[in-house]
């Protein structure tokens, strides 16, 4: 017999192995730029009229439309975003001093990981199709599922679209449905592209030079050797050529994986207390909308047994009247 | 007044407490144990990373173990690029199972972290309906389909009388 208790057991058996600890607690990412502390003050007092302002709306009820005008999120929020921004500006600068200062064309591959949630799941499909079409991209693999029902369908797709293009079709996917998570990653393969370079250059020169000696050769075991390293060269020359190819092709065509999921109402990943109130206010009105069909379901299923409760307490109360009137 | 913790807190104050269920989320979620420990390792790379505030550490918890499944949906379909892997283990049907673990790490994706997280870590199936982002009656239905699984295939079972 095995039971819950059993997998609660096997469970508790289950703990991160020391190495993995000593890992994780080595983490460390650069230390990233302190909050000026004016920055701080305002977010904590903008976080305090963003509270008082929605205290107020709810209790009173007639500041609410006006709180919502001016307080879209709170203002930590707020706050945050403009800080990450200008860290990535920062970040962005460093890219380019480093490019500009070493040598000018460096091989960059580009890539994206995109999840994306869509209410109209198949206009989102076609309009990938089109923007795909419109940039000069293409779908390299593309997988559709359809778990329980027709309203959770879920697609994943790799595409490859030309590195410059990459921007502008985030951008225009983004007009379409609501991406929840972007992962952007910047690959600098200029090294291993120089290496490929140089060694394709001194194989070509390994290949005229036994070229030259096969001219010159006279005894017939000399030409069968010169061409079986001809033939080597040759050999490591053509794959080393295909890397380059692939290479080339990872920098000119930036690769994209699209994670779409049909869902029936986007949920905006809000934090703010305001944004916290309005989604579990949406979830409510949602749930209740819910629960109305599935009592009109209910009524409408149960008729049968409604009409057969009204004939017998029908006839009971009849039966009932007339007794009492004897 | 709500008090935020993000960063350099949030990370130490999950490695703390977390470690152990980002370990085990991730192991119900990956084929072997060197995944999961690389998975786990990426979920605190992400927490590192993000800015974002958290109320508490129940809101933690919840951001972490969603981080960790979208981490190892990531994983399997790396790692399995022509066929994506819905189970983690193959069982053939009908074929005794003797470890409840694996019993459990053979159901699909979304049986299995309900099965997790409702049996194991005692959530409400709303809960877990925010963390899986699912409506509550869906996971309801995922309890009840991957208990009646759970009963097929093991000599016993987790129904809940």
């Amino acid at each position: 017999m095995m039971n819950k208790n059993d997998y609660i057991n096997a469970v508790d058996n289950i703990t991160a192995p020391k190495e993995l600890l000593e890992k994780i607690e080595a983490l460390d990412l650069p230390e990233k730029k302190k909050r000026p502390v004016w920055k701080t003050v305002t977010a904590v007092a903008a976080c305090f009229v963003a509270a008082v302002i929605a205290f107020s709306g709810i209790v009173g009820g007639s500041l609410r439309a006006e709180s919502e005008n001016m307080m879209p999120g709170n203002g930590y929020d707020m706050l945050a975003d403009s800080d990450d921004k200008e860290m990535t500006n920062e970040s962005q600068n460093v890219i380019v001093d480093t490019s500009s200062t070493a040598t000018a064309d460096r091989k960059i591959v580009k890539t994206a990981s995109l999840s994306i949630k869509t209410k109209s799941y198949d206009v989102f499909l076609s309009a990938v199709g089109q923007k795909l079409e419109q940039y000069g991209g293409y779908i390299e693999q593309s997988q559709e599922y359809n778990y329980d029902n027709a309203s959770n369908r879920s697609a994943e797709m790799r595409v490859k679209i030309p590195a410059d293009k990459l921007e502008a079709f985030i951008e225009e996917l983004a007009k379409v449905g609501t991406i929840t998570s972007k992962v952007i990653g910047r690959d600098d393969i200029t090294d291993s592209y120089i290496d490929v370079e140089s060694r394709i250059k001194a194989l070509e020169t390994e290949e005229e030079t036994l070229l030259g000696l096969l001219k010159k050769a006279e005894s017939l075991s000399d030409v069968i050797e010169l061409q079986q390293r001809l033939s080597a060269v040759r050999s490591d020359l053509e794959s080393i050529k295909a890397r380059k190819r692939s290479y080339d092709s990872m920098v000119a065509y930036s690769g994209v994986t699209l994670d779409i999921r049909e869902v029936e109402r986007v949920v905006e990943d809000d934090d703010s207390f305001l944004g916290e109130v309005k989604e579990k206010l949406m979830n409510n009105l949602y749930e209740l909308g819910d629960f109305f069909r599935e009592l009109a379901i209910n009524l409408i299923a149960a008729l049968p047994y409604i009409v057969i409760i009204g004939v017998v307490a029908t006839a009971v109360i009849v039966i009932v009247k007339k007794v009492r009137r004897r | 007044m709500t008090i935020f913790i993000k960063g350099k807190d949030a990370f130490s104050f999950a490695f703390k407490q977390f470690t152990d269920t980002v370990y085990r989320v991730a192991l119900h979620n990956t084929a072997n144990f060197s995944d999961a420990e690389d998975v786990t390792q990426e979920a605190f790379i992400r927490l590192l990373e993000t800015n974002k505030p958290f109320r508490d550490g129940e809101h933690l918890k919840a951001w972490l173990i969603r981080v960790t499944i979208n981490l190892c949906r990531d994983k399997m379909k790396k790692s399995s690029r022509e066929t994506l892997v819905e189970n983690v283990v193959e069982y053939k049907s009908g074929e005794d199972k003797t470890d409840v673990l694996e019993a459990v790490k053979s159901l699909p994706e979304n049986y299995r972290n309900a099965v997790y997280l409702h049996y194991y870590e005692g959530y409400t199936a709303k809960e877990i309906g925010r963390i899986l982002d699912a409506k509550e009656n869906t996971v309801l239905s995922w309890l009840r389909r991957g208990r009646e699984a759970l009963r097929k295939e093991l000599d016993g079972g987790f129904d809940d009388e």
